[in-house]
């Protein structure tokens, strides 16, 4: 799964990445692209439950499951894409640049069942 | 809070406009607790919100950073967002339609609250002094305080700021300086020796030299060099053997530079403090300027640091380190000015109310010791 994540990220340039098994609540895969020092997403996910954070945060607004969610921190942005209904996509930016139209495309493409194929 | 009310009107009128709002409400920080909630769409579940603020409430602490900081974006759908009005802070569920409006209204607020409390803090100080002060020392103490940058000027380059300058006896050696050049801006903080009278003297002369030896192009280690160069220059009718006679100072010399958000400094003698994602480093800075006859730029300290957003600084005088705590027995220090930068700057409150609380809950009662200043800013 490393690989190809890495393959995905070769596109959309994220510092990290967690596949979570939102079924089995358990990382799935793991990429991460610079090593900065800081692992964002370990401390993100350190401090929620996923997934019942999600499904209250969604619960808010999203009623759609294939909607998206976009973490706005000092350091960057932490983006949550539902790749399908059994795997969430956590991406770490450093920058408060982040374009999602794009990110998505991209991710619409990802599959985490390729490896498998 | 004393201006709870307040908050809450200005609160009404921001809904009250903007009805894309959907759902609002304040987080009291002292405690991280939801202290209201108000629901103006029967489409938002009450119990979500609360569980999700609370979730949020937990992550920012978790990852030691202000509740503030955080934007939660739904998409196309809407978004959560924070703001912080003294110690508490307001959440707001909107529409994705009038994003930047909504924030731009709530900026303004913000800025119009704060300078109300610290005009009215600063009113009821000045109010004190005067009514006890030498009607001189008053009147110099105007003369002072108008060279004396405000703090809006500090707001034009970093995203908060504030200022404690409190001297110990109506006037004194302490005090703030800044040039802009461009995308930077050149900023320092002093402590002159002596108090009242002789501190303020020496420091009109020091924030005169510091204009002029600023350029806007030296680096700031050059700069500083000259400014304690020419101070040296200051030595009629004080023994030539003794180099620390005349006009003294410590000083520390900053250079921001928006542009590529990187802070150059120089000190001889004033430390800094640095919070950076939840880790605080206290700098402490060389002070060998006034024990040398010939000076090198050896004798200050000089360094670059690279800056991330969030970042908070404190440069400061040794006055608020070697004050005396509430049983005029423990100084503060540096690690316990550190805890308080620490604190204030982790729950979103860094700014002039709640660090002059923190001190003045230190010090009780006990004496001011020396003359204090600080300049907090944010980037």
């Amino acid at each position: 799964m490393e690989n190809e994540l890495k393959k995905l990220n070769a596109t959309i340039k994220a510092d990290e990445l967690i596949l979570m098994d939102v079924l089995q609540n358990k990382i799935a895969g793991r990429y991460t692209a610079k090593d900065s020092g800081e692992k964002h997403l370990d401390l993100f996910m350190k401090n929620v439950k996923l997934p019942s954070f999600l499904t209250n945060i969604k619960s808010l607004w999203i009623k759609n499951a294939e909607a998206n969610l976009d973490f706005k921190f000092p350091w960057g942005y932490v983006y949550i894409k539902h790749i399908n209904a059994e795997h969430l996509l956590l991406l770490s930016f450093p920058t408060s640049r982040i374009c999602t139209s794009k990110i998505n495309a991209y991710l619409n493409l990802f599959s985490p069942e390729n490896e498998n194929q | 809070m004393s201006n709870l009310n307040q908050i809450h009107q200005l609160i009404n009128g921001l809904v009250s406009y903007f009805t894309s709002i959907k759902a609002y409400g304040l987080i009291d920080i002292s405690n991280y607790s939801i202290s209201s909630l108000e629901l103006r769409s029967a489409t938002i579940d009450e119990a979500s919100l609360k569980a999700t603020i609370e979730d949020i409430i937990s992550l920012c602490k978790g990852m030691k950073m202000p509740l503030e900081e955080l934007m939660i974006d739904y998409g196309r759908t809407g978004f959560l967002n924070f703001k912080l009005y003294g110690n508490h802070l307001m959440f707001y569920l909107s529409d994705e339609g009038n994003f930047g409006q909504i924030n731009y209204f709530v900026k303004n607020i913000k800025i119009e609250v704060d300078d109300t409390e610290l005009l009215k803090e600063v009113q009821e100080e000045e109010k004190e002094e005067g009514e006890t002060a030498d009607p001189k020392l008053l009147a110099a103490r105007n003369i002072q305080q108008s060279i004396l940058p405000s703090p809006d000027q500090f707001d034009k380059y970093f995203k908060k700021s504030f200022i404690y300058f409190k001297p110990k006896e109506v006037i004194g050696g302490d005090f703030y300086w800044m040039k802009e050049a461009g995308d930077s801006v050149y900023f320092a903080v002093s402590d002159c020796t002596g108090h009242s009278v002789e501190g303020a003297m020496a420091s009109m002369t020091v924030s005169s030299i510091l204009t002029q030896v600023v350029d806007g192009k030296s680096k700031v280690n050059l700069s500083l060099k000259e400014a304690h160069e020419r101070l040296r220059g200051f030595k009629n009718g004080v023994n030539e053997k003794n180099i620390s006679g005349g006009i003294g100072a410590e000083i520390i010399l900053c250079c921001y530079d928006k542009k590529k958000n990187e802070l150059e400094y120089a000190s001889s003698g004033i430390p800094l403090i640095h919070f950076s994602k939840g880790t605080l480093n206290v700098i402490k800075t060389k002070s060998k300027s006034k024990f040398r006859k010939e000076l090198s730029l050896d004798d200050f300290s000089y360094e670059k640091l690279k800056l991330a957003k969030g970042d908070k600084l404190c440069f400061f005088s040794d006055g608020l380190v070697d004050q005396f705590d509430k049983n005029n027995k423990k100084k503060l220090g540096l690690n316990g000015l550190g805890k308080i930068v620490e604190s204030i700057g982790m729950n979103g409150s860094f700014n002039h109310k709640n660090f002059k609380s923190s001190i003045d809950d230190w010090r009780g009662t006990t004496a001011q010791t020396d003359d204090t200043v600080l300049l907090g800013v944010e980037i």
